[in-house]
């Protein structure tokens, strides 16, 4: 439940650091975009160091994919979800490459909405998994 | 913003920016995905709750 609300905490963090890069690329400050890229794939490692660690606890306490119901779902949409959350790490890597050298600016903004599209995704996982506990 | 890179970058046939119908594309086929596992799930601890681990065990 805390590593789960640490994790929230985190990504929202890194929404609003995404937001900042977009803000900043429509002023032309490239640099400065660039940083809040890197911040926002920062946030994104932190989550899923947490989620490394959690997921450690969890399998130690002998909870793995195939112990019931509530355990198959909890890897495979966390899992998933985490499998999002390096795709887009990846592609902001090469954005902000971009970025700098001076071109394709407007993909800021398109991994700016996917990105809180991952963040929506973890506010749902997040009750569903963590507080509701079926 | 700038003009270089892939012509669907710069061009609009339906009035959105190509790249910002795609991306939306893509997370609209993402709802099905992540919101077909949620409904599953739901449905799936729902009945469980009815007893249809009971019923499943007679089988």
């Amino acid at each position: 439940m805390t590593a789960g609300a640490i994790n929230t905490f985190v990504l929202l963090t890194s929404s609003l650091s995404v937001v900042l890069a977009h803000a900043a690329i429509e002023k032309g400050d490239r640099e400065k975009s660039f940083k809040y890229i890197w911040y926002t794939i920062g946030f994104g490692l932190v989550f899923l160091i947490i989620k490394t660690y959690e997921y450690t606890g969890k399998i130690i306490h002998g909870h793995t994919i195939t112990d019931n119901l509530f355990w198959s779902f909890y890897y495979t949409m966390t899992g998933l979800h985490a499998l999002h959350v390096i795709g887009g790490m990846v592609i902001m890597a090469l954005i902000s490459f971009d970025i700098r050298k001076g071109y394709n600016f407007q993909r800021v903004e398109l991994i700016g909405i996917y990105w809180h599209f991952v963040d929506l995704v973890w506010i749902f996982l997040f009750p569903l998994f963590y507080i509701a506990n079926f | 913003m700038s003009m270089r890179g892939p012509i669907a970058t710069h061009r609009s046939a339906t009035g959105i920016p190509t790249g910002r119908l795609g991306i939306w594309w893509l997370l609209a086929s993402e709802i099905f995905i992540f919101g077909g596992l949620i409904a599953c799930f739901s449905f799936l601890s729902l009945m469980v709750h009815r007893g249809l681990k009971t019923l499943l065990s007679r089988v």
